[in-house]
């Protein structure tokens, strides 16, 4: 075996040595590679909106049914000033009309983001969080994210929100309210 | 032949991708550059749209136009840049292909070097002189970068001055420090035509008062964060503070037209103490000279500015524990920003420089907690300072900060300060002493215990009368030469704001915003003029050229004209 | 306040209603179907063993070009070129700094073009990599830089490599990610500023063949490194050559080394004094490497957004990254002591690799003053050649050979 040879299996063994890491038990908290938002963190700047490398951004609000409140007047769904509960657009918080309201039962409405118009600036979930339950919040959505190593919407986020999480649970949902028995 | 041809095509398509990709690339860019400022602006316009009155119907129907018509817009572009760019990026791998495509079938070619081939030997030598060349680059730019930092880091002096340095290089720095001097006695001279601090000027204060009692508003404007501080004014500035326990900033509106002009929010406090309502996070007033303000917080920030809100230094004391909250306004004297820190378990008074924030010098007081203001004193042409709280009063030296005498006269809560003529410093809080010393030995000259004396505004003084204005509406006059009252009058309400002379008459301004110009007679107060502006002030009336500027306390500024 | 009180005191206040034949729809929110990152490494691995075939049993120019554009195809265009192994050593480095669980497809994309160029030199940068297939492909006429301005060129990689690595050690971010200068192409993202660079580079790489590769990228370092002792070597031609210097020509890249007689006495003697002089300034060199790594960890550590937040706090500026940070439960002093703890950390290891800096530039220039070889033929540098195949092509006995094959 030459000097050569010696060396090369010692920078083989080298690079493979870190492998047996990967036989290491994980560990629950362990970090991931996808990028997500923690929506306790997040304080709805509007920068997912602009700073996705996408045309349109990658990150779309998620409605979690469970935490709604159905409310009649959704103040995610109302903006502030508004005069009539109605579908007029000078009533409307989302600037994209992204959200679909549609009656239930009396006197509660159901409330859905359309994906397809959602462009993620996170108006409704300020509002939601403002006066509601906070039951919508912003996500990366997996099917849509191209997964940049150096993601710029996490660059840009004034509250440090972005998170990597692990491929098995790409998702961080809003704990739901206990429910009182 | 065919080759050639086929070569022809190649360059032919080569040049054809090149200029599609130069000329949609630049009609892109062009368009993203063109579309993001109306985009945003329409955005901000339709959200403006929509925090108005929309109970009118015409709004409301533009409002819904504009929403549908950006709406789409918004869209529409998107999608056409979509389209441009992934045309784009088919065009830059069919050039890539293409290029490809060339070295695939025609090789380049080659022609055998003329001369000898290159002499390794040479350019072993070349590869050290281009290496030290190398080395003498670094080295430029590491002193170019050294000179490009270092400025940058002398232009932000609002490092927390008790913090530990943060990084190891910080340490070796020393301040830029302004070697300009500042002549004590001419800047009292020139505060004068002004409105400076707490309760107007050290020096008389040579403001007009407005020519009728009869005012109408000339401005008035909201003031973000509450504050029981005074305005103060410099030429046509007005400077005053507020805070809520979260912001602090200070605030400059304009005094002719009442706009705000500029707003500085003080860094995030170290610590946040508890106050009282009656006090606030922003009660004392702050100070001004021909180039700065000074402010002073609740929470133990000393803030100073320039006139155009540039954040100068910023200095944080030591923990503000004090019941009520603390409450002293600092005093403004040359070079020298005096505070008086009485807190709950130390008492010290402290002279900052006015440049740096530095600490000049710091004396530990004989006092227990106060919330007295610090008065200048001008002896022979030597500043001093006269501090008074709980046991003493106390006269020091502005420049070394030596105590020159002090008098166990003091008791109780002292919130009042001092007024000074002829050598002879006048004093009256309730529970704690009214009267006066001497300049020079603090001697006390005379003492009146049985007058009933005010607990929050100052007295003031007025020809050979010591005008004591109550917070129950009570005026008293005492005697100037031997402290006998003189005379008593009963108002309606009380005064927390206190009086001040200004034109040869006294002007106070009552609980209940009653605006008061009074002129003491020898055995009577004869009210000159009263106007009534309706709302709560707590705060020392500022003037500024013939007009009256004014703090309510709902966070109002208001200026007084009188009317023609 | 945070947004948790907000929260909980909202949550009181608006009760899950109870319905009566209205069941709560399911979130559906698609779950990644399968690791993008693992699908990589696989096509990778095919790749790398394609590209050896073409490079060292093959032996063709023109299957290289086919393996360029195809990898520029694939990883550029269709994987988005983004998780690249280019890239990979900063998550590496942050994860093995921070201690955290590294996901195998990182660890993967990272180790394997380096496990191969232990075999096979570097394949991986013919045209698996797509930053190199773009560059090998948009290349036009080849204007040659000379050899010892290359030598001192190709320290900026290791430099770039050394502060990367610190600045992804310490949570400062992956610069290299933004100085990539050909991402904005393969991510059709060209409304950045970053789309100037590429602009100059794309247009650099006309002339100047594999500007990136040369000059800027870190992990060619490591490839350069692990291919020295490459098993497989690549050889111009197994003909006896006939010292016609086409090849020499034909490489662009300057991997392609002259034949060097033995020194002479003369020689050797100037080339001891050299080493001696070279010897002698070490300490400076470690010195002055030391030096500037202190000076630059300033402006390092002030793109960390504590940093960053910690400086608008003191400069009283009201950001939006203060306000959020104001919502926190995190405390000043949590974050002067973090801030504190990052900047000494910094400049420590600044500091540590400027004097590394200092000692492989010494390395490099001690092994040149020294390396007499004694080759009589045209030889490749294993460790620069790029894998292109226009030696090949160059060579007019190989092309010969073709020739009878037909």
């Amino acid at each position: 075996m030459t000097r050569r040879d010696l060396i090369r299996t010692g920078l083989l063994a080298v690079i493979l040595a870190p492998f047996a890491a990967l036989f290491r038990k994980r560990e629950e908290t362990g970090t991931g590679y996808f990028w997500q938002i923690d929506p306790d963190k997040c304080v709805q700047c509007g920068k997912c909106e602009t700073e996705c490398i996408l045309p349109l951004s990658a990150v779309k609000c998620v409605h979690q049914y469970a935490s709604c409140g159905y409310c009649l007047f959704c103040s995610g769904y109302y903006q502030d000033k508004r005069i009539e509960f109605n579908t007029a657009g000078e009533n409307m918080r989302c600037p994209t009309d992204a959200i679909i309201r549609t009656y239930v039962e009396d006197p509660y409405f159901e409330y859905k983001i359309d994906e397809e118009k959602c462009i993620g600036c996170g108006k409704c979930v300020k509002g939601c969080l403002a006066f509601g339950n906070g039951s919508l919040f912003l996500q990366v959505r997996r099917d849509l994210c191209k997964n940049c190593n150096e993601c710029r919407i996490a660059k840009a986020c004034p509250a440090d929100a972005f998170v990597r999480v692990p491929a098995d649970r790409p998702y961080i949902y809003r704990k739901p309210p206990e429910v009182k028995s | 032949m065919k080759n050639d041809e086929m070569r022809r095509t190649l360059r032919f398509l080569q040049w054809t991708a090149l200029t599609f990709i130069l000329t949609l690339g630049l009609l892109l860019a062009y368009d993203m550059y063109r579309s993001r400022a109306p985009i945003k602006q329409a955005q901000d316009e339709l959200a403006d749209l929509k925090q108005q009155d929309l109970a009118d119907a015409k709004l409301a129907k533009t409002v819904r136009d504009l929403d549908y018509l950006y709406r789409s817009a918004y869209f529409q572009t998107k999608d056409k840049q979509r389209r441009g760019v992934l045309l784009l990026g088919i065009a830059f791998f069919l050039l890539c292909g293409l290029f490809g495509a060339e070295m695939f079938w025609f090789a380049p070619k080659l022609k055998v070097p003329r001369g000898t081939a290159s002499v390794p030997e040479k350019e072993r030598r070349q590869l050290l002189i281009f290496a030290s060349c190398g080395i003498v680059v670094m080295a430029v730019a590491l002193a170019v970068l050294r000179i490009v930092l270092v400025p940058s880091e002398a232009k932000k002096p609002a490092q927390i001055a008790d913090a530990p340095n943060t990084t190891a290089e910080q340490s070796g720095k020393a301040k830029p420090v302004q070697t300009e001097t500042i002549d004590l006695l001419a800047a009292l001279e020139a505060e004068k035509t002004q409105w400076p601090q707490f309760r107007g000027s050290t020096l008389p204060n040579s403001n007009a008062l407005p020519a009728s009692w009869d005012f109408q508003r000339k401005w008035s404007s909201p003031i973000e964060l509450s504050g029981n501080n005074s305005p103060v004014i410099w030429d046509d500035l007005v400077f005053l503070s507020g805070g809520d326990g979260k912001n602090h900033a200070v605030f400059c509106y304009d005094a002719n037209s009442g706009e705000l002009k500029w707003k500085t929010a003080a860094p995030p406090a170290a610590n946040m103490p508890e106050v009282t309502e009656d006090t606030g996070y922003a009660a004392p007033t702050m100070c001004a000279d021909s180039k700065r303000v000074y402010a002073v917080f609740a929470t133990g920030q000393v803030l100073c500015l320039a006139h155009d809100g540039t954040l100068l230094w910023h200095k944080q004391l030591p923990d503000p524990v004090i019941m009520y909250g603390y409450a002293s306004s600092p005093l403004l004297m040359g070079d020298k920003l005096v505070v008086q820190y009485d807190m709950d378990e130390k008492q010290t008074i402290f002279a900052l420089n006015v440049f740096t924030g530095e600490t000049m010098w710091q004396t530990e007081r004989e006092s227990a907690q106060s919330w007295s203001s610090p008065k200048a004193v001008v002896a022979d042409g030597k500043g001093m300072v006269f501090t008074a709280g709980n046991m003493c009063a106390e006269l020091f030296d502005l420049e070394t900060g030596k105590r020159l005498w002090s008098q166990d006269c003091m008791g109780g809560e002292v919130a009042a300060s001092a007024s000074v003529r002829d050598g002879k410093i006048f004093f009256s809080n309730s529970g704690a002493f009214t009267g006066a010393l001497g300049v020079k030995d603090g001697e006390i000259l005379f003492r009146n215990d049985d007058s009933p004396a005010p607990d929050v505004a100052s007295a003031v003084l007025f020809g050979d009368q010591y005008l004591l204005f109550g917070s129950g509406g009570t005026i008293i006059a005492i005697d100037a030469a031997d402290g006998h009252e003189l005379y008593e009058e009963d108002l309606d309400n009380g005064f927390y704001a206190s009086p001040v002379t200004v034109g040869g008459k006294v002007v106070a301004v009552d609980l209940d915003g009653v605006l008061y110009q009074f002129e003491p007679e020898e055995d009577e107060i004869e009210i000159r003029g009263k106007f009534e502006l309706g709302k709560k002030v707590v705060c020392v009336p500022a003037f500024h050229k013939g007009n009256i500027i004014l703090r309510t306390a709902e966070n109002e500024l208001i200026c007084l004209e009188a009317k023609q | 306040m945070t947004h948790l009180s907000v929260l909980l005191a909202a949550q009181a206040r608006f009760p899950a209603p109870e319905f009566e034949s209205y069941t709560l729809p399911e979130m559906s929110l698609e779950e990644l179907a399968s690791d993008s990152v693992l699908w990589r490494v696989l096509v990778l691995c095919v790749f790398l063993v394609v590209g050896s075939l073409c490079f060292y049993k093959w032996r063709s120019r023109k299957a290289m070009l086919a393996y360029s554009l195809a990898g520029l195809a694939v990883f550029g265009f269709i994987f988005a070129s983004c998780p690249c192994p280019v890239g990979m050593f900063q998550n590496i480095a942050e994860g093995v700094a921070a201690g955290s669980y590294i996901q195998p497809g990182v660890l993967l994309l990272f180790a394997i073009p380096l496990a191969v160029s232990l075999f096979a030199g570097r394949v991986f940068c013919g045209g698996a990599c797509p930053l190199g297939a773009i560059q090998e492909l948009l290349h036009w006429k080849s204007v040659f830089v000379p050899r010892p301005l290359d030598r001192i060129l190709r320290l900026i990689p290791v430099l770039l490599l050394l502060v990367f690595t610190v600045c992804a050690i310490f949570g400062i971010g992956f610069p290299l990610c933004y100085l990539e200068p050909y991402l904005p192409v393969f991510l059709l993202d060209f409304a950045t500023p970053f789309a100037i660079l590429s602009a100059v580079f794309l247009l650099v790489g006309l002339f100047i063949s594999r500007p990136f590769c040369r000059y800027v990228c870190p992990y060619g370092v490591l490839l350069r490194f692990f291919s020295m002792f490459s098993l497989l070597k690549p050889q111009i031609t197994s003909h006896e050559c006939v010292n016609c210097r086409l090849c020499e020509q034909g490489c662009p890249n300057g991997a392609v080394l002259p034949p060097e007689n033995a020194e002479t006495a003369v020689q050797h003697r100037t080339g001891s004094r050299r080493i001696s002089l070279l010897v002698a300034c070490i300490p400076f060199a470690l010195f002055a490497g030391g030096l500037f790594g202190y000076f630059s960890a300033p402006v390092l550590s002030s793109f960390h957004r504590d940093v960053r937040l910690q400086n608008e706090l003191d400069a009283g500026i009201r950001s939006e990254a203060v306000e959020a940070f104001e919502s926190t439960k995190t405390t000043h002093e949590e974050l002067r002591a973090r801030v504190v703890k990052l900047q000494n950390g910094v400049l420590l290891a600044s500091t540590a690799a400027g004097v590394l800096f200092g000692a492989l530039v010494m390395a490099e220039l001690i092994a040149e003053a020294r390396r007499r070889r004694e080759e009589e033929v045209y030889s490749i540098d294993a460790s620069l050649c790029f894998c292109c195949g226009r030696c090949y092509a160059a060579c007019p006995l190989e092309r010969k050979e073709k020739h009878h094959e037909k």
